[in-house]
């Protein structure tokens, strides 16, 4: 198992984390991976409130639902997918607009857009999705190939599950079978997968400007998420074919939680490492201390936090 | 002897019976003859009954998995059994109102915004509605653009509809969402 990097915060991160209202360990933890960067992206964290649609192009297209909302008085701005935009200006609140209720788009942050692209769904595919709600990915992927995938979503909250259902339900996607239950035991129905994206329970430390008690993650909390993290790697392995692709995404920063678990993907089950980046008018920054991974960060890509890899499971 | 401890509430998913099937048909074409070929086309019902009875449309090829995996939930709810009556979701009257020929309601801006807040339509509310609307009548309340906006219950007094009270309307994703926020 990894150890949890834990290390003495010096006089300035006391400083930093007094001010901001850390923990002084994790902007210790953020000093190491950042350096002198540490500043800029802190700040970014406290200031950062872009917010994003994604259009779902299953009930209309992009062009009509942008000009029916700039009618009303909302601007936008155009992000590097031609189906999601930014909100620049709302003239009141837009999920409480009559296109949001009809199921004309989905909120959520461009970090999130980024797995389903990178699993590259296809008509046909059985595809896995572990972590699954409240669905924003789970639905991207059905959008992509409209609806021509076959995509099985499992969650373990009952909360989470049941706002799922709702947003499956306002969106209109027919082809999700919704699991309730543990992600580790999806081995038991003895199905094998095409793809799978497996966007981890993480800590969070990326989702920072949306939920600011992240700030104060405690170093079990870490080491349970480690855990949990592989075990659904594991099984996700276990029930995708070989020659098949997992996703593995989180949104935090710790490596514990992202290159780390690749490592183990790779040397302890074999997994292939694809390390092209395949969007093209989309950068992010390299991994920490790792080749063929990315990551997001708040002060550089303008986004929250988050991880992405690509893996292969090996022919037999 | 007693058992204690809750017990696994075991999921049975099964295609419709006969007369399920045909009950939801008869729904379908309440609102047009081709609504139930145009929604049921490359779809599958599949019936989950645990403590209410619910109807899914359900994509044909996902729907060969349902036995497999006896989902929480699967596709969209169309709508739910009480007894014999079969009462459409709103999802399911997202996709019926893109086929419907009659029993429908068309609103002005206004009302359409009203609808959507729990609030009936009355009188200049009412831009439209179909020939064929009844007193008491369900109908499918459409905005002033051609949206879905819920279901309502028609009164007609001289030819004219002149009230559609409120049974179900989209604004319930938004109430929802916040009535579960606020028991967390």
């Amino acid at each position: 198992m990894t150890e949890i990097s834990w290390p003495n915060p010096t006089k300035e991160d006391f400083e930093i984390a007094k001010k901001y209202g850390y923990t002084p360990q994790l902007i210790a933890r953020f000093r190491i991976i950042l350096g002198q960067e540490l500043k800029s992206f802190i700040e970014s964290l406290e200031k950062y409130n872009r917010k994003f649609i994604r259009v779902n192009t299953l009930k209309i297209s992009p062009e009509n639902l942008i000009e029916k909302l700039e009618k009303q008085g909302f601007k936008f701005r155009q992000t590097f997918l031609d189906y999601a935009f930014e909100i620049l200006y709302e003239p009141y609140s837009i999920s409480s607009s009559k296109e949001y209720l009809l199921g004309y788009f989905y909120i959520q942050d461009l970090s999130s857009m980024i797995p389903p692209l990178l699993l590259n769904p296809e008509p046909g595919e059985l595809i896995l999705d572990l972590a699954a709600a409240p669905g924003g990915k789970t639905t991207h992927i059905a959008q992509i190939t409209n609806e021509k995938t076959k995509i099985i979503a499992v969650d373990i909250s009952r909360e989470r599950m049941s706002a799922m259902r709702s947003n499956i339900n306002r969106l209109g996607i027919k082809n999700v079978l919704l699991i309730r239950g543990d992600g580790r035991k999806i081995v038991k129905y003895n199905v094998k997968f095409d793809k799978i994206l497996l966007d981890a329970p993480c800590t969070g430390e990326g989702v920072i400007p949306r939920d600011p008690e992240r700030k104060r993650i405690k170093l079990q909390e870490y080491k349970s998420r480690v855990s949990l993290q592989r075990d659904l790697l594991k099984a996700a392995w276990q029930v995708l074919k070989p020659g098949g692709i997992l996703v593995y995404s989180t949104c935090t920063y710790a490596p514990e939680e992202n290159e780390h678990n690749i490592v183990f993907a790779v040397e302890d089950l074999g997994m292939e490492l694809i390390k092209e980046w395949p969007i093209k008018n989309f950068r992010p920054s390299e991994g920490y201390n790792l080749e063929g991974v990315w990551r997001v960060y708040t002060h550089k890509q303008k986004t929250l936090g988050a991880f992405y890899a690509i893996l292969r499971k090996k022919s037999d | 002897m007693q058992s204690s401890g809750k017990k696994a509430i075991r999921r049975i998913w099964r295609r419709p019976t006969r007369e399920e099937g045909s009950i939801i048909i008869s729904k379908l074409e309440y609102f047009g003859k081709n609504v139930p070929e145009n929604v049921l086309r490359g779809h599958v019902i599949y019936i989950l009954e645990i403590t209410r009875k619910e109807a899914f449309l359900v994509k044909k090829e996902s729907s060969e998995l349902i036995e497999i995996f006896q989902p929480y939930s699967a596709g969209i709810t169309l709508g739910e059994f009480k007894g014999k009556t079969f009462t459409l979701s709103l999802a399911g009257g997202y996709i019926v109102s893109k086929y419907a020929t009659k029993k429908r309601v068309f609103l002005d801006k206004e009302g359409s915004i009203n609808f959507t807040y729990g609030k009936d339509a009355s009188g200049p509310d009412i831009d439209d509605w179909d020939p064929d609307i009844e007193d008491g009548d369900i109908v499918i309340v459409l905005s002033y653009e051609r949206e879905f906006l819920g279901f309502g219950k028609a009164r007609v007094a001289n030819l004219r509809v002149v009230e559609v009270k409120n049974i179900v309307d989209i604004g319930w994703y938004l109430r929802s969402e916040i009535d579960e926020r606020k028991s967390r």
